[in-house]
């Protein structure tokens, strides 16, 4: 599983990877700024370096890549138009929805940036068969209140759904406390009518009914924005759950708090959620303006979500409770009313923020490992952080084993920039070799290219080349993210070929 | 090579087989397939050879001996088993632990769970616990090529790098074939019961049944319509009726009976051998489709079904409410009555005044076969994977189309039909 093709540190950024298409400067960038005016309107096409600086970076601290020209659709015909036009010139480009992502999957080094966010229409809710269609730029949690009109939600909750759009979630595959229980955004897609990158419009999918064929739709979820864009997605809304309870356990040891995790998985129980936090992270969380009232002197505390109906709730309770005392919890707090439900998530949702506060950069992780092996993970991971004289922040999707290693600090600092490298690395190797994959719902992106090859063998991420030059041959569309390039073996080929092509 | 040295027939029975016990060996008869171009049919445990198009093969590979547990570790819910282990034996090894894995695609226990993810095949299970895909996590597999491939993982929870494990779930063995799979699973319930209920005929007064049900505060893991025929072979009476399956705690599931029970006065509780029974599949000599709709139309979907099943004579129906999919099995004998039937239903939505079909939402629907006649398959369901798309995948994965040539019914690239000496019957 863990065949190292190549050195760890061939990353994305580090310039080493190939250009596989020119930077748009010079005459050729007013050209095409020019054009895209004429299908936007001047207002809607930014080219001006000040302008260009606020997408610069995704929610993910430490990078800053520029794009040439930044491009706003209103519409999806004006989508269309760009995209046709961008084919039509060979231009690459990167797709992109808030610029919440984690992964620095949505920058643009000298290409076009597509952005999507002003594609806000609620096309049509189909309460009976709890259908919603929506364009790429409708905000998770503007779904979510839609929805909540007809007693409906729609289940994935990153932890940006105030901010990010279903378009982003979709090409993340982006996931949330809740998942745990309901499933990721693969789970909640039922179609999306998609532009491909050479301007051809395909419908994935089919919500009214079965899936035939290949799985198409489940191929562009997760995509990362390389397989082209979605024009409209049609999601699945799930029915509120009648009766819901929120727990709050805190513990003095951050072991327990893991083992208490493990130990209400196995009891099969399943949580609509299920999170943890540690010290660093509660500290974080109520020194900010987001203080929800944690127990600043706990090692860790677990946040239990359970759902479902009113009977039989309470056993339910009654048996996590009783795992968190056993595991060694001091207190553990019920919420019903929604009001102090909403206090004891405040926190956890609002903890990159908090974070965000403590240092000026942040390094995000996102590993998976098996749910058993959290504990010793987790002791794994506070022995790394100290060797290497960092400041781990743990704040995660325990019940799915998601982890977030989160390290804020200051990036003027190379010695203290470099340590951090260092102890990420360590981190990632452990989670791998305890079984555990490097993104569960961040995406690779930018950011995690480099642990690609400790993960997958040479031939599978060659297949996944492949299957990525079936929906963008010229790998226009999110150049240079997700599988190293050096990685696909019909890449070299493919490129001489290119060349060829052009020259007909 | 011309087309008649391959074996055509539905169940390519006359093949020369081979059972491969390691991956390695898999590997080099896939390539050895390649040097030869020999086109090779993929099976499993080999019960259910008739479904899906006539696939023309040389060869056949059984995968029945690749068999046995990778990783099994139970506070994880996740198991990792060989592609050629039986549905049968994961039961075992799983209810050991107070666990199961949460498919029941019809068709019996002794078929592989290597089967069941290729084919993507689902049971009234998958209402609440998802289809494969929303099952698997992780699948390893020798492409066309004869690559061996590990995508995907073991934990719950992974978006590493593009979707092969989606790509290869649902693909009949096209693209790859699978060695192994890591899948989900879940705890046993405390409970498990199921009730039956007469419903009623017409499709207005069904939805309106339907309503009802919905209104309950009830959390089914399965709730399948039965036909008549269908229910006496359950042992649940002699009407259409409604299975409901509740699993979890006692305080639950004893709370959700008694809401039924007041709700439903004519709501009998049966055995849950009637979901083994409509699990162990199809009698000898009968043919299998799916049709689906939206949600809402699955009344007139049903409604539309019976009236398929009077005419045919012997048939039998199911649905699945929750996914809006009704299955039909017939026997063959004769065709022409058989494709006039299932034409009607697959065409029902087509006039939504009179079909009873609700207006503001698709009354499309959706037609997939499962088992059926050749000549059949062109006019219900035609191919679904012609799309350019579609082909693009199959030329990245599987360009010589030597996995289960024709079970898509996918179109011949030239140069295969030219060294056939004889034109493609897709």
């Amino acid at each position: 599983m863990s065949a190292s093709v190549l050195p760890a540190d061939t990353s994305a950024n580090s310039g080493q990877q190939p250009r596989a298409h020119p930077r748009l400067e010079g005459d050729l960038l007013q050209r095409t700024a020019a054009d895209l005016r004429a299908i936007v309107g001047d207002r809607w096409v930014r080219s001006a370096p000040s302008a260009l600086v606020a997408y610069a970076s995704d929610a993910l601290p430490g990078y800053s890549h520029m794009p040439s020209l930044v491009v706003l659709p209103g519409t999806r015909d004006e989508v269309i138009a760009i995209v046709r036009y961008l084919a039509e010139k060979g231009l690459p480009f990167v797709p992109r929805g808030a610029g919440t992502g984690l992964s620095g999957g949505a920058l643009a080094e000298g290409t076009v940036l597509l952005g999507l966010n002003r594609l806000t229409r609620i096309i049509s809710v189909d309460v009976e068969n709890r259908l919603a269609v929506v364009e790429p730029g409708v905000v998770n949690a503007v779904l979510g209140r839609e929805a909540s009109r007809h007693g409906l939600h729609y289940a994935p909750d990153p932890s940006s759904q105030t901010a990010c759009t279903i378009g982003g979630n979709v090409a993340e595959n982006a996931g949330g406390p809740h998942c745990l229980k309901y499933g990721v955004t693969l789970n909640h897609v039922a179609g999306a009518m998609v532009i491909l990158p050479d301007g051809t419009i395909e419908q994935l999918g089919n919500p009214y009914g079965e899936m035939t064929g290949y799985d198409l739709l489940g191929a562009f979820v997760g995509s990362e924005g390389c397989f082209g864009v979605a024009l409209t997605v049609t999601v699945r809304l799930t029915p509120n759950p009648p009766a819901i309870r929120t727990l709050l356990a805190d513990f003095t040891e951050v072991h327990a708090a893991a083992m208490a995790v493990s130990r209400i998985i196995a009891t099969g129980i399943v949580p609509a959620a299920l999170e943890m936090m540690d010290a660093a992270t509660i500290r974080a969380v109520e020194d900010s303006i987001y203080a929800a009232g944690y127990p600043v002197d706990a090692a860790a505390v677990v946040l239990v979500e359970l759902d479902g109906l009113e009977a039989g709730m309470d056993g339910e309770v009654d048996t996590v409770v009783a795992i968190c005392r056993e595991a060694g919890a001091r207190e553990v707090r019920v919420a019903g009313d929604p009001e102090h439900r909403a206090r004891l998530w405040q926190g956890r949702k609002k903890a990159f923020g908090a974070m965000g506060r403590v240092a000026p950069a942040l390094v995000v992780q996102d590993a998976v490992v098996p749910r058993t092996r959290l504990p010793e993970i987790l002791d794994a991971i506070h022995e790394i952080g100290v060797r290497h004289d960092v400041r781990v922040c743990n704040v995660f999707h325990a019940g799915d084993g998601n982890l977030h290693p989160n390290i804020p600090y200051d990036a003027s600092d190379p010695a203290q920039a470099e340590r951090v490298e260092a102890a990420m690395s360590e981190i990632m190797q452990t989670c791998i070799q305890a079984g555990g994959t490097i993104t569960g719902e961040h995406g690779v992106g930018m950011d995690k290219m480099k642990y690609m090859p400790r993960l997958f063998t040479e031939d599978t991420l060659d297949a996944m080349c492949r299957l990525r030059s079936v929906f963008d041959p010229d790998r226009r569309s999110n150049p240079g993210k997700v599988v190293p390039v050096h990685s696909c073996r019909e890449w070299q080929m493919a490129a001489s070929m290119r060349s060829h092509h052009h020259a007909d | 090579m011309p087309t008649d040295v391959f074996s055509s027939d539905s169940a390519n029975a006359d093949l020369p087989a081979v059972a491969v016990e390691s991956v390695e060996a898999l590997a080099e008869v896939v390539r050895d397939t390649r040097v030869t171009n020999t086109p090779l049919r993929v099976a499993g445990a080999g019960t259910w050879m008739d479904a899906g198009r006539a696939v023309q093969a040389g060869r056949l590979v059984s995968l029945r001996a690749l068999t046995g547990i990778l990783e099994y570790v139970p506070g994880d819910l996740t198991i990792t088993a060989l592609a050629g282990t039986s549905h049968a034996e994961l039961d075992a090894i799983t209810a050991g632990e107070g666990q199961w894995i949460p498919l029941d695609p019809i068709g019996g226990t002794i078929g592989t769970i290597g089967a069941t993810i290729a084919t993507g095949s689902a049971g009234p299970l998958a209402a609440t616990s998802g289809m494969p895909r929303d099952v698997i996590l992780g699948i390893d597999a020798v492409l066309g090529q004869g690559d061996a491939i590990k995508a995907g993982g073991r934990v719950v929870k992974n978006v590493a790098g593009f979707d092969l494990v989606r790509l290869l779930t649902g693909s009949w063995g096209t693209l790859g074939i699978i060695t192994a799979v890591s899948l989900r699973l879940r705890a046993r319930p405390q409970m498990d019961e199921t009730v039956a209920v007469r419903i009623p005929d017409s499709a207005t007064e069904l939805a309106g049944f339907l309503q009802q049900i919905t209104s309950l505060p009830l959390e089914m893991s399965a709730c399948e319509l039965v036909s008549p025929v269908l229910a006496t072979r359950l042992g649940v009476g002699d009407d259409s009726a409604m299975l409901m399956r509740f699993m979890g705690s006692e305080a639950s599931v004893t709370a959700q009976l008694t809401a039924v029970s007041a709700a439903l006065p004519g709501a009998m509780n049966c055995s849950r051998e009637a979901w083994n029974r409509l699990g162990e599949g199809d009698a000898q000599s009968t043919a299998a489709i799916r049709w689906s709709v939206a949600r809402a139309n699955l009344p007139a979907l049903w409604h539309a079904a019976r009236n398929a099943e009077a005419s045919i004579g012997g048939a039998a129906s199911h649905a699945t409410v929750a996914r809006g999919v009704v299955r039909q099995v017939a026997p063959v004998g004769n065709e022409e009555a058989l494709l006039a039937a299932w034409s009607s239903v697959s065409r029902s939505g087509a006039d939504t005044h009179s079909s009873g079909f609700a207006s503001g939402t698709s009354a499309q629907v959706t037609t997939v076969g499962e088992r059926m006649p050749q000549p059949l398959w062109s006019v219900l369901c035609p191919t679904s994977v012609n799309d350019r798309l579609s082909t693009g995948i199959r030329d990245a994965f599987d360009p010589d189309r030597l996995l289960n040539r024709g079970i898509l019914s996918e179109a011949l690239p030239v140069a295969i039909t030219m060294t056939q000496g004889g034109g493609s019957d897709a």
